[in-house]
Formats: structure tokens, sequence, C-alpha cells
């Protein structure tokens, strides 16, 4: 296995997308990107235990569409579609998905997916206004879009221990906890001075 | 290759890929102290161009991806339309300049396959190696468009074909043994990875 990543080492590598760029934004600054921000954190986290909280087919699917549709407000950021308050929808998506799997609230699923679709643009935006700024986008979006599914599956094993004793109780505390660190990132949104 | 009683059992089971690890090795450009090692590394080069990079990969993983499932069929014809279509590219790449539309077209492919795979869509058979080909003209050609001189293109494109094949076999391999319902999921869940991924680099390679 050693000598085979060895032997992948890029030795010549010319044609790709990345050539002539400069920087190291690659793909460890990609995947540090989703965890860097603990209101992104919270808010991934929260969509796969709302997903296991529901069960199927809401737990497969929130964690399918949520990238797509992260990369489709990330689209609107790269190519600079502004939208108004990026950062105030993220402290909110901590607020609501946190609220919801803390009241354990169960909206049919179309209604559930719209709300979590709405939440990923806000993502999706603030990752893509970032990726020009890396040297290696390609790469970058491979880490970022790995981490972002990685957050969901932590939230989703999370979620599964609802099976055990006093596992429901768990992922509520988990959805105040989420709902808490997103007001605090709303009150650092809102000018209440 | 003789194990005694002795040996243990993972060291009897590994043995062939730590040949192959070692093949990969010592096969490396940094070895060139032979006669016969001139053109030596031409295929290894091919093979590292297209795996050292991510479009080339994941749009071949797409692939593959889909192509089990949509069945048996859809995988043998894309194991055979995909080294045509790389062939054919690298035949063009000399006649014409590599301009921005095959870096778009890689990505566009990138996101319509990875799409494709997270929605499961059910295709007829026959579309698969139509994309097969139509994705290995966009991968060949800029891979052996940009061969270093001096380089036997037969061996080079070897490494490239060699290359892809392994990336398709594999991901094929991979959705094949899903057979639980949550294994199904993590495929389409890689689809939707895929297609984010190609969306949003096509969307900045758009806009510049």
């Amino acid at each position: 296995m050693l000598s085979v990543l060895v032997s992948l080492w890029p030795l010549l590598a010319v044609a790709h997308i990345e050539v002539g760029s400069a920087g190291d934004g690659g793909l460890l600054s990609g995947l540090r990107h989703p965890v860097s921000g603990l209101d992104h954190v919270v808010a991934m986290v929260a969509v796969g235990l709302w997903g296991a909280q529901l069960g199927a087919p809401a737990i497969w699917l929130l964690p399918i569409s949520f990238p797509l549709v992260m990369a489709l407000g990330g689209l609107l950021g790269v190519i600079g579609v502004p939208l108004p308050q990026a950062e105030l929808g993220i402290a909110l998506s901590g607020v609501c998905l946190g609220l919801v799997v803390a009241l354990k609230v169960r909206p049919p699923l179309a209604l559930a997916l719209v709300l979590v679709a709405v939440f990923a643009i806000f993502h999706g935006h603030s990752h893509g206004t970032a990726l020009p700024a890396f040297g290696l986008p390609l790469l970058y979006a491979t880490g970022f879009v790995v981490a972002t599914g990685l957050l969901h599956l932590s939230g989703i094993l999370i979620g599964s221990t609802n099976r055990w004793p006093g596992g429901e109780l768990l992922i509520r505390v988990g959805g105040v906890v989420v709902a808490l660190v997103g007001a605090w990132f709303l009150m650092l949104q809102l000018p209440l001075a | 290759m003789v194990f005694d009683a002795a040996t243990p059992a993972c060291v009897s089971r590994c043995w062939p890929s730590r040949i192959v690890g070692a093949w990969f090795v010592l096969g490396s450009p940094h070895a060139q102290a032979h006669q016969a090692a001139i053109h030596g590394t031409d295929f290894t080069d091919g093979l590292m161009q297209f795996l050292t990079s991510v479009e080339f990969p994941l749009g071949t993983i797409a692939l593959g991806l889909f192509a089990a499932q949509r069945g048996r069929d859809a995988v043998a014809w894309s194991v055979i339309a995909l080294p045509i279509g790389l062939i054919a590219g690298a035949i063009a790449a000399p006649f014409a300049a590599m301009g921005p539309g095959v870096v778009i077209a890689n990505l566009a492919a990138i996101a319509i396959l990875g799409l494709a795979v997270a929605l499961a869509v059910p295709v007829p058979a026959f579309v698969l190696p139509i994309a097969a080909f139509l994705l290995g003209i966009g991968q060949g050609f800029p891979n052996t468009g940009t061969m270093p001189s001096g380089a036997l293109p037969e061996l080079f494109l070897l490494g490239v074909v060699v290359a892809a094949l392994l990336c398709l076999v594999g991901a094929t391999a991979l959705a094949w043994k899903a057979q639980t319902p949550w294994q199904r999921v993590a495929v389409r869940a890689l689809g939707s990875w895929i297609s984010a991924i190609g969306l949003m680099v096509l969307g900045l390679q758009l806009a510049a």
C-alpha cells in the first residue's frame, strides 16, 4: 500500500486545470473550510441529526440533496451573484435546524427538503464566494464537499443512537446545543448594540 | 511464490498487491539506469498523468458508478467504449489546440454523470457507451495533448487507458458490491458529492 502511494506522488501532471495556479489553497484548505466555522459545523451536523430523527427516506434524501443544492448556492457565489445577509442565513440555519431537532418536528418530507435546501443555498454561497481565492479550485471543492458530507455522516451516526435508551433525549439536547450556537452567531450578525 | 505453514495469513493473502506496488515504484521515472528504460517510463507517465489529476478520475469514477447502476450490459459496453474514446481523443489532439472548451466539457461531464448517479436516472443501456465514448474523447484529448516531447505516444496513451480503466472498473466493482439499501444510498451520496464538485468548479471556469 505504501509503495503504491509513493508511486502516486505527482511526477508528471501537466494537463490539469491547476496548471499555472499559485498558492496552496487545495484539498486541505477545502477540508478545513467547513470545519473552521462553528456555525457551519453545527448546521451540517443538525441536518444529519434531523435526517436520523425523521428516519427513511429523509435520512438518505437530506444528505444526497444537500450537497447538490449547496453546489447551486456555490455556483451563485462563484459567478458573483450577491446573496444579501448570507452569514445571517447561515446563523439562522443553526437556530432553525437546532429547534426542529430539539422539538422533534416532523413536517412532510417535501417541506423538510425545502427547508434544508434553502439553508444549503446560504452555506454553498459562502463556500463559493471563497472558491476563487484558492489556487486549486477543483481540489478545494473536493475537500469541502467531502468535509461537508462527513459532517452530515457524523450527525447521522449521532442520530442513530435514538434506538438506545436515552438516545432520543441525547439527540434533542444536541438540537438545543445547535440552536444555542446558532443564536450566538445570530447575535453577532444582528446590530443589537 | 511459496509460503510455509508459519507464514501469517495476511502475508500470503497480500503478496500480489505488494508485487503490484513494488512494480509501480520500480517503474517510476526515477529509475532510468538502464539502456532499455529510455522509453520505460512513458507508460508510467501516462498512468500518472491521468491518476494525479482530479477531474479525470472523478469523471471516470462517476461513469463507473452510473454504469453499475444500469446493469451488466451498460458496464460491458462502457469498458469497450471508454478506451476507444480515449484513443480517438488522443488522435485528434495533434490537430487542434486545447481550448477552455475541453476543460468545461470535462467538468460538465463530472457534474452530469454525478447527478445521474445521485438520481439513479433510468436511462437505456445504450446511453452509457455513448457517454463513455464522449467522456473518453474529452479526457484523451488533454492528456495526450500535453505528452512530454520524446515520449512514445503508444506507450503514454496505453498508460492513460489503463489508468482510466482502473478507475472505471474499480468504481463499478464498488457499486456492484453495494447490495444493502444503505450501501446503495452511499453510492448515490457519492454521486451527489461528485456532481457538487463538478458543478462548482464548472461555475468557476465559466465565470473566468
